[in-house]
């Protein structure tokens, strides 16, 4: 059966690689028949993998937990600012797209998404 | 007793690099952690030939940086192919473990200590696992003791008679998770310092006078780091290491601990780093500048400004690099999602050459300005010259503190265990 939401807005602990525990913000958003995650980067706060170096483990830890489809998630990783002067420590936001192999997700393909096409996704 | 034979390969050294090899340190603190029926016997592939020996129980490679990995792979497989069991481990055995694991029986993940008395066991037993797991899991830092520098043929790290320095590390970890570096992910991100009792305890069963203490940063806690200068100040060793915190009074104690020369990441050309130069000069410690170029915000004219900088707060001594992203580093996760790696050739990932699309040229361009920025810092004044005089500076403080050394006068025409030719 899947898992009723259509909301969800927490920190999310996870096996990051080599299992090493690992922590992000993790937000999904149902809209129609889509769930949209939003994983939120925590640098220091997080003491394990970024989310970037584990995406596709964390999306499937996600999908296991909250009993999502894999073949309806749109995952999307977000990288906030930090708050530096230095340029790569801006925000970002990044659709992941992930291939489903039946067992496991793999083969990450990064696609640059502004601030707007995010809002336009989930609103 | 157990022979094992343990191996710390080759590599390509950085064009524009002294040609000083240091002695390793990663495989001596393996060395410690090694239980007592373990004979160990290791061969440090930069300063002597690797001669394949049937007669080893079992082989163990050490790697740190991503450019020895191949070669690593190279010798496991004919280690292998000859029917001995081979272990890997390392910071970049941790990096790259997964196609490690394709060329090793085992591969060990995380920190030696504590754990090597498993490792053995499984391979006496012949149950040597696929990967020993460690990653996160950091033993007591209190049981880390003194490095087995007793397994370094010594003789091999002298130039012209000059001994190199030893390396030693006084913490693990690092609370700063730095842009283009992967210490959070092998250590960890938070600071572990050693006890001052263990880390002078150490010190002084080292039997050399020069040190580089290769912690990843001694700034991380100001008291400990003051502490920790205050027990050295007796042992009268000098020694370089990564940025120390650049308050008078940490710099104070410093100095008189031994500070010869210290690194210190020079990324723009803001009087922060002009004035924080200057307090490390003003305290009689030396500075090598540790350059990286081709980040995402500098432009040609930006580097060669930065060139010019350098020149004008009068570093003692420049080290240029490029933006290289070593996997497992923020750099690696923003140069893959913008797809700008060109290629995943590990031997070329010695931060000289440019494995990246730049931002704002291309990867020529880079090239050429990492070229430039090495001949123009050292123009004026060789880079030979220049570590003359740091070297001057240093002997100058042994005589005055009576701890000078002479070299090794019968070691003079020799060079890391070769003869150097008459007319080099």
């Amino acid at each position: 059966m899947a898992y009723k939401l259509d909301y969800v807005d927490t920190f999310y602990d996870f096996k990051g690689l080599w299992d090493t525990p690992s922590r992000c913000g993790l937000k999904i958003v149902r809209k129609d028949d889509v769930c949209y995650i939003i994983a939120t980067e925590l640098f220091t706060d997080n003491p394990g993998s970024s989310i970037t170096d584990c995406n596709a483990k964390l999306a499937q830890s996600v999908c296991d937990e909250f009993n999502l489809s894999h073949e309806k998630v749109y995952f999307i990783e977000h990288v906030p600012d930090k708050g530096s002067k230095l340029v790569f420590y801006e925000e970002s936001l990044y659709h992941i797209k992930l291939h489903w192999n039946g067992t496991k997700f793999e083969n990450p393909q990064w696609e640059k998404l502004s601030k707007e096409q995010l809002h336009a996704l989930i609103s | 007793m157990i022979k094992f034979r343990l191996i710390y390969p080759k590599w390509e050294k950085l064009e524009g690099q002294t040609i000083f090899n240091l002695p390793p340190h990663g495989p001596v603190v393996f060395a410690a952690a090694l239980p007592p029926d373990v004979d160990v016997e290791f061969t440090d592939e930069n300063v002597e030939e690797l001669v394949y020996d049937d007669s080893v129980d079992f082989v163990g490679i050490s790697m740190m940086l991503t450019t020895q990995i191949m070669r690593g792979w190279e010798i496991a497989d004919e280690y292998r192919r000859r029917g001995k069991k081979v272990i890997f481990g390392g910071i970049s055995t941790m990096l790259h473990a997964e196609e490690t694991m394709e060329h090793a029986d085992s591969i060990f993940l995380g920190e030696a200590e504590t754990r090597m008395e498993q490792v053995f066991e499984d391979f006496k037993n012949n149950k040597l696992q696929k990967v020993y797991n460690f990653m996160g899991k950091h033993p007591d830092i209190t049981l880390i003791g003194p490095a087995r520098r007793d397994i370094l043929k010594k003789d091999l790290y002298y130039h012209k008679g000059v001994r190199m320095v030893d390396l030693f590390h006084a913490s693990r970890g690092c609370k700063f998770n730095c842009y283009p570096c992967a210490v959070s992910y092998l250590g960890g991100r938070c600071f572990r310092p050693r006890p001052i009792e263990k880390a002078i305890e150490e010190l002084e069963t080292i039997d050399n006078n020069r040190l580089f203490i290769v912690d990843n940063s001694l700034a991380q806690d100001k008291q400990w780091e003051m502490d920790l200068f205050k027990e050295m100040i007796p042992l009268k060793k000098k020694w370089c290491s990564h940025t120390i915190e650049d308050k008078p009074e940490v710099l104070d104690l410093a100095a008189q601990a031994g500070a010869w020369f210290v690194y210190q990441a020079i990324f723009d050309t803001s009087d922060f780093i002009r004035e924080r130069v200057k307090r490390y000069h003003d305290h009689g410690i030396a500075v090598e500048g540790t350059i990286l170029l081709g980040m995402d915000n500098q432009t040609e004219d930006d580097i060669k400004r930065l060139v010019d900088f350098l020149l004008e707060i009068d570093l003692d001594l420049a080290e240029f690099t490029v933006l290289t992203p070593f996997p497992h580093t923020k750099t690696f996760d923003d140069m893959r999602k913008e797809n700008r790696i060109l290629h995943y050739n590990w031997n070329q990932f010695n931060a000289g050459k440019v494995v990246i699309q730049p931002k704002h040229m291309s990867p020529e361009r880079l090239q050429e300005l990492y070229h430039y920025a090495w001949d123009t810092f050292y123009k004026e004044e060789s880079q030979t010259e220049k570590m003359f005089k740091l070297f001057s500076k240093v002997v100058q403080k042994e005589i005055a503190d009576g701890t000078f050394r002479h070299r090794r006068h019968n070691m003079a025409t020799s060079s890391f265990g070769k003869e150097i030719k008459r007319n080099n």
